[in-house]
Parts: structure tokens; C-alpha cells; sequence
């Protein structure tokens, strides 16, 4: 399709017939100031293709210019296709709103427009060639207007929308274009009533089936046909059990009534033979107890003679060990005695040696303090001699402060205002003479002045062609003989306050030299320099003073101090003498001695005195041990004897019970011992005679017994078992456990019959719409591959570069993809990057679909915030697919647009009185 | 006057309907009825005695309501029933025989659980019972009987289990030595375990189920009619017919032709020569057919389902051809649906082939789709043998057809 013209009459602003004519098939700009009506008359457009003339939707009534009765009119003059004969045509289109409403579509014959259709038809026609649709009431909106939905960008309204691409009819618009498979209508039913019969098995993730379905049912059917069944077989095994264990039973009880059988018949064997046993077994207990009495009787006299043996033999020994013990207290007595002399000897050794460690010790000390007053005298005197030194310059110090005294100098203060003084003079002579009176003389002809400037007068001789400067402060004359005299008079105040300040100035000087007794400057300064000088000198004389007396060790000292020091080292040197009874004369001539060989003497006596020391330790300590040893044997010895006459009474009262004599007590024990061998010997033959352990019959018998009550107990037991179990069977036989539980498994076999066949319809129903999903999906990557390619390389033209890929996700929405791979979302990007980008998609769908059909775009102010460069290169773009479609571009700013061919509209001109206005190109 | 008697047995009162469960109880109650039939054979026959060689009831718990049935019935008999346990209701601890139903027996009625032979005084006849105590034994249940000088009693044993010289049953069966029938002297030994009627030897059989209980039974729903002359004599043995219902297997090729198909399974039908209310059918189908076949069919089927007992359909074996099919008209002019499909038809064809062909065929995608990934996605949680078959394929197809008529209606 493709506009020609477009006329308005009576919509908002245009009130008369406005018509924009010789639209340019590439290119086109509507410009004109802000709310001139650009967007009116696209939206008027509009309303004329898709809206119905019978509308009375207030869009439309809007329409209507402001205070006028006008109703919209609007014609339409284009190249398009109404599908009644091949290929397109120009067409126009006539359309009345409000209180006129009518819809004319004419064709072109070659000489005029002949009437296609009116009315419904008519506007079904348009439809049919724009895909649009009309909405249930009112006007249209953008949603309805088909082709024109993406491709006319209007201002504001869209602008950082992405633009829509999953409309319908775009899409099937696009598929044809682009040769791919569409969607019928029927096949999308088709899909629904099967994702319908779907939705109804499985939960909406399927992550699941859903509780009311059949399978879910089936599944808790077979869960519960199966739990019953398993509870029967629990039964039926139960019963199993009972029947094992009766049979158990059964099998056990023969077996025990067998043995029990057996045991009895033994034990009416035993009898006979038991009771001889018990017979013999009485007789042998009489005899054993009689044994047992001899026996006691036999140790105790044993005992007897044992312990009166025992005491014999201790007493020889203790004899023995006591006559030792007194041949070794002689021994000890002796080497006491020896001890003792021992220690007399050595202290009197030690005694002689410390009285002569005395006296060398009185030798050293008085060595040494000899020494020591020599010290002291030769610091005497050096002292002495430094303390005169220091007196002459102290005297010397005190001249110069003397003559200090007496000069009268300036302070630095006062020679620096004296400075001050001389440079302000200076300078308000200089200032005055500046701004006094200065006359530049030209001498034309030889002449000679006189120049009177107040305080001087002079004459001056200038030559023909030479010049002159005179100065004069407040007032001058200038004289020439017999030809003028000029006077002047200066008005400049200024030089008056100089002149004021300059002889105070100058007063202030005068007073400055006058209280040094100066004439000038350079007086001063002698003066100053002069007691400069002798500051330095006694600064000198003071620094060596101090020098001096620090290096005595006294910082910050006075001579007093100096003083204060001989006097007491003097002290010291006098009572020192006194104690050593010397005169000072003595001091240098007496011999101290040698102080070395007295140390080295005094060392070795001390030496000696600790081995001495020692020597008498050691045998004070032998004198002690040999006491002690003393003393213990004699206590020992004492012991003993005690002892033995202890042992001796025990002797005697052992022998009393036999009169005294161990002989008779030698003869009671063999007696013993004969009587009770005999005994012994005795039962031994009695225990020979009875049966063994293993053989005994009534152990047997009564071993039979209690076996046979066991197994009788055991039967008991057994039997009232096999009754319970019984009992217990009785209890299930009643039940037809084996018919439910038949029951149950064929309602499972039907279950499962049943599931599995909601199953593979569950599995066909999914497997149904899986393949149709992918298939579809196929069918739109084609197309949105062709999308994404072409959008790609416009944007990365009108950027510059190639960072980013655009990406068609599956419900068609527009998506940035860097070439890592990661998604941006063209939210992100900056306003103007966002017009951009969306302008390129609108021209890329418009390239596609122009394969088939060029297409008509309008942006209506469409890139105001994108910059200089790429808005420069975006019209190089619009230029190369203009070729292609038909592009209207609505503008305030027709400057940035000027570069662009095609037609131009100034709508400004339009509104004006003269209706009509062709293309600036006429 | 020669002797005779009714030879019968393994009637599993209360068993599992395994093969067709939606009619299960309805086969329980032939089971219970043939019980009467063997009652008019024996009064028609004028029998002396009835013997049941055993498993009377299908399982010692099948309970009390069903014993008493079986007692009720067992009253009418105009004669003498004796019966031995089966290895299915044997003789232990927990045996319907020792339950408080059979503790009040009708006096005709003798339930033999001893190895203890029963003198018929009246009729000349010893009769050798060999009940079963155990439901698996190597021990021959027939050793017992004692050889004794021959007499002129008619002598007649009666045991259930296995034949150790044919092979039946493993060898802890209850293996029954025919050698024991001279050995013991027996003149005839009535057999029961086999469920069909069988003839083992001039003095031995198997009487067999007297109602069938499957669809793969050869000869079975008999009772036997044995006559002695006298004692020594070959025994005569004449089979009855006493059971209902009829199993019967009918095989079905589908062709294209969906009239000619239904036409001819309608004329099978027709042609069964039976009591169609006693007759179940297991049909099985096979050759290519449509969605819409398939469905028209079962329309036919359900016309016969009333007349006869039940109806199982197989069409495991049937294979579906989209093209023949309402849908592939439809999607001439619809390429999503015509690729979907295609697809479903590469799915149907790729089952029949083997496992490494099928995953060839599925990979060559023209359609650019990766079928395995669709598989994949297409199966559903919670589905642990979810598999994408042949058979969901199918079921696809006929689901799209369904879905084709609801939207086109």
C-alpha cells in the first residue's frame, strides 16, 4: 500500500479543507510547531480506514473542531490492493463522520474514480486490506488496526513499549510473507479441546495427576485391592502358622509318650538293688565319725611336744649372739677415746691462724689511705689555679659592660623607622615633583627662559628644535625675556597634603638623629654598629667562663660554687692526716707499703684457715658416731638377757599336764598314732564294698523319677497348646478369606485393565500436544530468526558497533543478548537507545512484510531523545529502506531532518487562510 | 446286576475367575450348579454310589457360606457320595473337612480323611480312599492300600494327584503309580487333579473339571459313568456331559475396507452354535485398520455383548494407518497437523522394527524436530513405564480423531 494524498475538513483544528497532496513513495516529512495538528492528521487517517462512519464514540465527537457544527470529513487518495482483481490499484477513499456519516471507496479508471462499494462493504474492504477489526463498541484502538498496529509509531504513546509481535495477524501477515506454516483457526480448537481433555488429567505444571482423574482413582483402587489383599494372605499364612505348629505338636507328643514309656519300665528294674546300698551306707558313717575323733586327739598331743622342742632350740641360739655382742662394746670404748684427741689438736691450729690474718689486714688499709690523701692534694691545687683564670675574665667582663653602659645606641626598632623616614621622604619628594607641574618646552626658535618654580629660580637656555621638562610643584613662572611671561598655578590639592606629610616626615626624622646625637644616617648607624661590637665581645668573654667551668663538671656554676669545692676537699685532706697521725710534709715521703704482696698474703692465709676449719669438722664427727655405737650395744645385751629367761617359764608350764617330764609325753603320743591307723584301715575296707558313683542305683531311680514327671508336664503342656490352636483355627475357619481375597484380585486384574488404558490415553493425549508444540515452535523460529538477523544489523548500523545481538524469545517478545550470551533487557537501556532500537524493529517488520506488499510506517516524532550521530545515521537507514515502503515521519524539528529526500509538508502554511498547499518540491 | 457308579471330581467350588473377572461370580455359580446336573446323571444313570476324587473346593478357606451350599446340594443326591481331600482342599490341621460346617454332614454324605478302607457291603464293593494330607508330597498316596488274597469284592480305589508314569505334574505332586492298580488289585482307580477328561489306563482315568474353567481346556465339563461287572472285570467308562459354560477363541483380520470387516466379524458371531447366554468369547483381532474401523467396531461389539455370557476383545495385534483415516483429509490443507501426523506415523511404523532401526528412523527428522526430545517431554511424571509405544501412538491417533469430531460436529 502506499498514500497519495490525504485531505481533512472539519477535524479539530483543520476547520477548512486542508490538503496534503503529492505524497513521495520513499520518503515523506510532516513538520510544523508544536500542536500545529501533525498527529491529528495521521490519527484522522486513521479513524477513516478503520473506524465506522456510524460511530458515535467520543474519540470521534472529539474530532469535532471547537465551536463550530463541522463534522469530520476526510479523503483518502492511495495505491492498494481490495482483492477484486490482481495486484493493487489507486483507490479513494471518502469518509464521513458525526452528523454526515458515509464511507466511498472509488477506483481509478485511467480518467476519473469510479465507485467501488459504500458503506458496510466499503469498509469491509478496508478491513479485509488492513487485517484491522473493529472493537465491540466505540472507536478503535491501536489493537485493532492490523498492519498499522506495529508499523505507525505515534508520539508519546508508545514510546519505551517495545513494540508488540505476538498479534496474530501480524504474525500469519509475516508467515505469509515469509512463505511459513500458519495456524488454522480449526487446528487451534483442536489443540485446545486436547490440552482441554489434558488439564483435566494432569495438575497445570504436569508435575502430576490430578486427584479427581481416573488414574489418581485407579491407583488408590489398586492401592486398596491390594492392601486387602495382602491382609487375607496375612490371614491365610496365619492360619498356615497355626496348622505348622498343630502338626509340630502333634509329631512332638508321640515322641515324648515313646520315651515316656521306656523310663517307666526301667525304673521297676531298680528296686531291689537299692535297698542294699542303704544299708551299707549307714554302717560306714558310724566308722568315719570315730576316725574323725581319734584324730583331733592324735594333733593335739602332737602340738605339745612340737612347741616345747621349738623353745629349746631358741634359747642355745640367743646364748650365742649375746657373747658377740660384749666383745664388740670393748671395741667401741677404745676408738671413742681416740676420737677426742683428734679435736683438740686441730683447734688450736685454727686459732694461731686467724691472729695472723689480723694484723696483715691492718697493714693494707693503711696502704691505701695513704694514697688516697695524695689524691685529694694534687686536686687541691689544680682547682686553685683554674679559679684565678676565671677571676681575671670576670673582671674583664665587666669592663665591657661598663662601656656598654655608656653608649647610647639605637635599638633596631629605631633604626629601622629611621629607614622607614628616609624612604617615605624619598618617595613623597618623587610623588610631589610627579604631580606637580611639569612643562614640556618645544623650542621652535633658540630662546632662553626663566623659570621660577616657587622655591627655586632658574634659567635655561633650550635651542631651536630642542624640548625640555621643567618641574614645579603647586606653582612656577615662566619667563621670556621680552616676549611672555607665563604664570602657573597648579589646583591639584593633592600635592598640598604631600607637602604636609613630607615635612612631617621629615620633622620626625630630625627628632630620630637628634636624641643619638647624630647628623645623619650613616652617624646612626656607627652608633648602632659600635655597641654591636662590644654585645659581641662580652657574649665572648661570657661563653669562656662557662667553657671553663663545665669542663670542671659544673654546668651553669658560679665561681662561688668553684669556692665552695677547694674548701671542702681541704676538710677532707686534714682529718685524713690526723687519723694517720702525719703532717702534711709527712704525706709525700712516708712508704705505704706494697699493697699487692699484703693481698696476695692475706689470700693465702685465708686459704689455709677454711682447710684447718674442716679438719676439725671431720673429727668432732667421728667422736659423736663412736659414742653412739656405745650405747646401743649395752641395750642390745639387756634385751637379750631378758629374753632367754622368758623362754624358760614356757618350758616348764608346757611339762605340767605330764608331771614334769617330756618323756611321758613322748609315750601318750606313739599310743595315739597306733589306735588311729587302725581305724583308718578299717573304713577303707567298708568303702571298698559299695557300688561306684556312675552305678548307683538310687541315684538312678530318683534321676528316672524326675524325668518321667518332666515329660508328663511337657505332654500336658503340649496338648493344652495343640486345644488353643485349635481353638484359634476354629476362629478363622468361618471367614471365606480365600473367596474375598479372589474377589480382590479379579477387581485388579479390572483395575489394572482399566488403568493402563487411562494411562496410554493420558500418554496419547500428551504425546498429541508435545508434537504439536514442537512443531509450532519450529514454525516460529523460522520466522523469528529472520526478525532478529535483520534487527541486529540495522541497530548495530545505527550504533556503530556490534556488541549485542537481538533475540526473538518464544512468545515473540524482543530481547538483547550480548555475545557472551547473557539476556539484557532493552528496559535498561538509556531513552534514547530505547526509541532506537524500537524504530529498527518497527523497520525490520516493515522490510519483511514489504517482500509482498510495500507497507506505509509513520513515526510520529519518533527519535527526540537520540543524539546527533545517530540520529544521522538512523536517517541513513530510513533512506535505504525507504526504497522498499513508504515512511511518514512527523516532526518539530525539521532541521534534523533536512538531509532526507522525498516530500516535505509544512503544516503551518496549511492552517493558514489559503486551503490548499502542494509539496515544497512544486 | 452290574455295579455302577458316577466318577467325578476337582469341581473347585469358589475358585478365582482369572480370565474374566467382570463375570467371575457368575462363573462361580456354574461351578455350584453343575453340582445339580451330577445329581440328575446320577438318577438318570440309576448309579449306586457317587465318588469325588477330590478338590472339591478350590482352597480350605473359601468359608462357610459356600460349604454349606455345597453340603445343601450334596443332601438332594438320591445315593451315596463319597469324597476324598485334593491337594487344593487337603487334609490338615486347618481343612474345610474338620471346620464346624462339615461336623453336621447329611447322612449320605462321607467325607473320607483316613487310609482306611470302607466296606459298601450292600453292593459287594471296598472302596480304597487315598486322601490328601499334604498340599505337596513325593510319597505315592496310593502305597497304603493293602494287598490282600483276592476276593470276590469289587475293588475301587480313589485318589488324587499326579501320574508318575506320564510325566504330569513334577514329582511333588502326590505321583500316583498306575503300577499300583495290578499291584493293590484294584479293579478300577478313579483319578482326579487332570482337568480334562482323560483316560489313562484300561482300569484308570481322570474324570476331569465338570464345568471348564478356561478358555484353553481341551475336554473337560464331563462326568464319568463307570460299570463293573463283576469283580475282576473290565470296567466300562462312559463319558457325560454335565457342564454349561462354553469358552470359546475367535481370531479376526481387520482389512481397510471398514464395512467388509464389521460384516464379516458380524457373521462369525452368528455362526457360534451355542447357548450364547452360557458362552464366553475372547476375540482377537489383527491386520491394519483405522481409528474410525476400531471405533465402529466396538459399536457392533456391544450389540452382541447382551446375548452372550462376556466378551474380551484383544487388539494388541491391530495396526492403525492415519491415511485411511477422516484426519488425513482434514489435514491436506493443514501442514502443523499434516507434520504432527506424519509424525505419529514414523512412531506407529518405527515399533515394528527393531530397536536399532526405530532409533534410526527417529533421528532422520525431516520436520525438523527432534522426535526423541519430544518423546521425552512427552512422558508423563509419576509414570514408571511411561514409555512412548506403538500402542500410545495409536491411542493418539484415535484421541485426535475424537478430538476432530467434537469440534467439527
Amino acid at each position: 500500500m502506499r498514500l497519495l494524498s490525504l485531505q481533512v475538513k472539519g477535524v479539530s483544528c483543520f476547520r477548512n479543507p486542508v490538503k496534503l497532496d503529492g505524497f513521495d513513495p520513499h520518503i515523506n516529512l510532516i513538520y510544523g510547531p508544536n500542536e500545529i495538528g501533525k498527529s491529528t492528521l495521521i490519527t484522522a487517517m486513521a479513524r477513516a480506514f478503520f473506524d465506522r462512519s456510524s460511530t458515535k464514540a467520543q474519540e470521534v465527537i472529539d474530532m469535532r473542531p471547537w465551536g463550530t457544527a463541522l463534522s469530520p470529513e476526510i479523503v483518502v487518495e492511495f495505491v492498494g490492493n481490495t482483492g477484486m482483481r490482481a495486484g493493487s490499484t489507486r483507490l479513494k477513499l471518502e469518509k464521513g463522520f458525526l452528523d454526515t456519516p458515509y464511507t466511498r471507496l472509488s477506483e481509478w479508471t485511467g480518467s476519473g474514480y469510479e465507485l467501488l462499494a459504500d458503506g458496510d462493504k466499503a469498509e469491509e474492504m478496508l478491513r479485509a486490506m488492513w487485517r484491522s477489526s473493529l472493537p465491540g463498541r466505540g472507536a478503535t484502538g491501536i489493537d485493532q488496526w492490523g498492519l498499522a498496529r506495529l508499523l505507525w509509531f505515534r508520539q508519546d504513546r508508545e514510546r519505551f513499549d517495545c513494540p508488540k509481535l505476538n498479534d496474530r495477524v501480524l504474525l500469519n501477515e509475516l508467515r505469509q510473507a515469509l512463505n511459513v506454516m500458519t495456524v488454522t483457526k480449526e487446528e487451534e480448537a483442536l489443540l485446545r479441546a486436547i490440552e482441554s481433555e489434558l488439564s483435566q488429567i494432569l495438575t497445570d505444571k504436569q508435575r502430576s495427576f490430578r486427584k479427581g482423574s481416573a488414574v489418581a482413582a485407579l491407583r488408590e483402587r489398586k492401592k486398596q485391592l491390594l492392601a486387602e489383599i495382602a491382609g487375607c494372605d496375612d490371614r491365610l499364612r496365619e492360619i498356615q502358622d497355626l496348622s505348622a505348629k498343630i502338626i509340630g505338636l502333634k509329631d512332638s507328643i508321640e515322641a515324648m509318650s515313646v520315651e515316656l514309656e521306656n523310663k517307666s519300665s526301667e525304673l521297676q528294674g531298680l528296686q531291689g538293688e537299692v535297698e542294699r546300698v542303704k544299708e551299707l551306707s549307714s554302717k560306714l558313717a558310724v566308722a568315719r565319725s570315730e576316725l574323725q575323733a581319734l584324730r583331733s586327739q592324735k594333733e593335739a598331743l602332737l602340738k605339745d611336744r612340737e612347741a616345747v622342742n621349738r623353745a629349746k632350740v631358741e634359747i642355745a641360739e640367743l646364748e650365742k649372739r649375746l657373747e658377740k655382742a660384749q666383745k664388740d662394746l670393748e671395741t667401741a670404748q677404745t676408738a671413742a677415746q681416740d676420737a677426742e684427741k683428734q679435736v683438740a689438736e686441730h683447734a688450736k691450729a685454727l686459732q694461731a691462724l686467724r691472729d695472723k690474718l689480723s694484723k696483715s689486714r691492718q697493714d693494707l688499709e693503711r696502704c691505701r689511705k695513704i694514697h688516697q690523701l695524695r689524691t685529694c692534694d694534687g686536686e687541691i691545687r689544680r682547682k686553685r689555679s683554674l679559679l684565678e683564670k676565671l677571676r681575671a675574665k670576670n673582671s674583664e667582663l665587666e669592663k665591657v659592660d661598663e662601656q656598654l653602659s655608656k653608649i647610647s645606641a639605637p635599638s633596631a626598632d629605631e633604626l629601622a623607622q629611621a629607614a622607614n623616614l628616609r624612604e617615605t621622604i624619598t618617595r613623597l619628594e618623587a610623588g610631589i615633583e610627579a604631580a606637580g607641574l611639569s612643562l614640556d618646552i618645544n623650542a621652535l626658535a633658540d630662546v632662553t627662559v626663566e623659570f621660577d618654580a616657587g622655591t627655586r629660580s632658574e634659567q635655561h637656555y633650550i635651542g631651536k628644535g630642542e624640548s625640555k621638562v621643567l618641574h614645579a610643584t603647586q606653582q612656577a613662572v615662566l619667563r621670556v625675556p621680552d616676549l611672555l611671561t607665563i604664570s602657573i598655578k597648579s589646583g591639584s590639592g593633592e600635592i598640598a597634603k604631600m607637602q604636609e606629610k613630607l615635612d612631617d616626615a621629615r620633622a620626625q626624622l630630625a627628632a630620630l638623629l637628634a636624641k643619638f646625637g647624630v647628623d645623619g644616617m650613616v652617624g646612626l648607624q656607627a652608633l648602632a654598629h659600635r655597641a654591636a661590637t662590644l654585645r659581641q665581645n662580652r657574649e665572648r668573654l661570657s661563653n669562656e667562663i662557662d667553657e671553663l667551668l663545665s669542663s670542671e663538671g659544673m654546668i651553669q656554676a658560679r665561681l662561688t660554687d668553684l669556692e665552695a669545692q677547694i674548701e671542702q676537699l681541704e676538710v677532707q685532706l686534714e682529718s685524713g692526716l690526723d687519723k694517720l697521725c702525719l703532717t702534711a710534709g709527712e704525706l709525700s715521703s712516708v712508704d705505704p707499703g706494697d699493697e699487692d704482696s699484703l693481698c696476695a698474703e692475706i689470700a693465702e692465709l685465708e686459704n689455709l684457715e677454711s682447710d684447718t676449719q674442716q679438719l676439725l669438722e671431720r673429727s668432732r664427727r667421728a667422736a659423736a658416731d663412736a659414742q653412739e655405737l656405745k650405747t646401743k650395744l649395752s641395750t642390745l645385751i639387756d634385751a637379750g638377757k631378758k629374753q632367754c629367761s622368758e623362754l624358760q617359764a614356757r618350758i616348764r608350764d608346757l611339762l605340767e599336764r605330764f608331771g614334769g617330764s617330756e618323756e611321758q609325753l613322748v609315750q601318750k603320743c606313739e599310743a595315739i598314732c597306733r589306735a588311729t591307723d587302725q581305724k583308718e584301715a578299717a573304713v577303707k575296707e567298708l568303702e571298698s564294698s559299695l557300688p561306684s558313683e556312675r552305678e548307683d542305683p538310687v541315684k538312678r531311680s530318683t534321676a528316672l523319677k524326675a524325668e518321667i514327671d518332666n515329660l508328663i508336664q511337657q505332654l500336658e503342656q503340649k496338648k493344652a497348646e495343640i486345644s488353643r490352636y485349635e481353638g484359634a483355627l476354629e476362629q478363622l475357619a468361618p471367614d471365606d478369606i480365600y473367596l474375598r481375597k479372589s474377589r480382590a484380585e479379579e477387581q485388579l486384574e479390572l483395575t489394572e485393565r482399566e488403568l493402563r488404558r487411562e494411562l496410554i490415553r493420558a500418554r496419547a493425549l500428551s504425546l498429541i500436544s508435545e508434537l504439536f508444540k514442537a512443531h509450532r515452535q519450529a514454525m516460529s523460529s523460522g520466522l523469528s530468526t529472520a526478525i532478529e538477523d535483520r534487527v541486529t544489523k540495522y541497530w548495530a548500523f545505527v550504533r556503530g558497533r556490534q556488541d549485542v545481538k537481538a533475540r526473538i524469545g518464544d512468545d515473540m517478545e524482543l530481547a538483547a543478548v550480548n555475545f557472551i550470551g547473557d539476556r539484557v533487557d532493552p528496559e535498561r537501556f538509556s531513552a534514547g537507545a530505547r526509541e532506537q532500537l524500537y524504530v529498527v524493529v518497527r523497520l525490520a517488520v516493515a522490510e519483511l512484510l514489504s517482500e509482498s506488499d510495500p507497507q506505509i510506517v509513520v513515526l510520529d516524532d519518533a527519535l527526540v531523545f537520540t543524539d546527533q550521530h545517530r540520529h544521522s545515521r538512523m536517517l541513513d537507514l530510513i533512506k535505504r529502506l525507504s526504497e522498499k515502503m513508504q515512511v511518514i515521519i512527523l516532526t518539530s524539528h525539521q532541521d534534523r531532518f533536512e538531509s532526507l529526500p522525498g516530500a516535505r509538508f509544512n503544516v503551518e502554511e496549511l492552517t493558514r487562510p489559503s486551503a490548499e498547499y502542494r509539496s515544497d518540491e512544486d | 446286576m452290574s455295579l455302577r457308579f458316577i466318577h467325578t471330581g476337582d469341581w473347585h467350588v469358589g475358585m478365582k475367575e482369572a480370565n474374566a473377572p467382570e463375570v467371575a461370580d457368575r462363573v462361580r455359580d456354574a461351578r455350584l450348579e453343575v453340582i445339580d446336573r451330577i445329581r440328575r446323571l446320577a438318577q438318570e444313570t440309576k448309579a449306586d454310589f457317587v465318588v469325588v476324587a477330590g478338590d472339591v473346593f478350590e482352597h480350605n478357606q473359601v468359608g462357610r457360606k459356600l460349604a454349606r451350599d455345597v453340603l445343601r446340594r450334596l443332601g438332594d443326591y438320591p445315593v451315596d457320595v463319597y469324597i476324598i481331600p485334593g491337594n487344593h482342599d487337603y487334609a490338615g490341621p486347618d481343612s474345610i473337612y474338620k471346620t464346624r460346617a462339615f461336623q453336621d454332614v447329611p447322612p449320605k454324605v462321607h467325607v473320607l480323611l483316613e487310609q482306611k478302607p470302607v466296606v459298601i457291603r450292600r453292593l459287594n464293593v471296598i472302596l480304597y480312599p487315598c486322601p490328601v494330607t499334604q498340599k505337596r508330597t513325593a510319597l505315592d498316596p496310593t502305597d497304603w492300600i493293602p494287598v490282600e488274597e483276592p476276593n470276590d469284592m469289587i475293588r475301587i480305589g480313589l485318589a488324587h494327584g499326579s501320574v508318575a508314569e506320564f510325566g504330569f505334574g513334577d514329582l511333588t505332586d502326590n505321583p500316583v503309580s498306575l503300577r499300583n492298580v495290578e499291584a493293590k488289585s484294584l479293579d478300577y482307580l478313579a483319578m482326579g487333579h487332570w482337568h480334562s477328561t482323560s483316560v489313562l489306563s484300561p482300569r484308570a482315568a481322570y474324570c476331569g473339571a465338570p464345568e471348564t474353567t478356561g478358555y484353553t481346556e481341551k475336554d473337560s465339563g464331563n462326568a464319568l459313568l463307570v460299570s463293573i461287572d463283576r469283580p475282576g472285570s473290565e470296567p466300562q467308562v462312559s463319558v457325560h456331559r454335565v457342564g454349561k459354560l462354553k469358552w470359546v477363541e475367535m481370531e479376526h483380520e481387520l482389512s481397510l475396507s471398514v464395512k467388509d470387516s464389521l460384516d464379516q466379524l458380524r457373521a462369525k458371531f452368528n455362526s457360534l452354535q451355542s447357548d450364547s447366554g452360557d458362552t464366553l468369547i475372547r476375540l482377537r483381532l489383527s491386520g491394519v485398520s483405522t481409528g474410525e474401523a476400531l471405533a465402529r467396531m466396538e459399536d457392533v461389539l456391544d450389540d452382541f455383548r447382551s446375548t452372550y455370557l462376556h466378551i474380551e476383545v484383544d487388539t494388541s495385534s491391530v495396526v492403525l494407518d492415519p491415511d485411511g483415516d477422516k484426519l488425513f483429509e482434514w489435514a491436506k490443507d493443514r501442514p502443523l497437523t499434516r507434520a504432527v501426523l506424519s509424525d505419529l506415523k514414523r512412531l506407529i511404523d518405527a515399533s515394528s522394527h527393531d530397536e536399532a532401526a526405530a532409533a534410526w528412523e527417529l533421528a532422520a527428522n525431516p520436520s525438523g524436530v527432534d522426535l526423541a526430545a519430544v518423546l521425552k517431554r512427552a512422558e508423563l511424571p509419576e509414570d514408571e513405564d511411561g514409555a512412548i509405544t506403538r500402542e500410545v501412538a495409536q491411542a493418539a491417533l484415535v484421541e485426535m480423531l475424537k478430538a476432530l469430531e467434537g469440534i467439527t460436529r
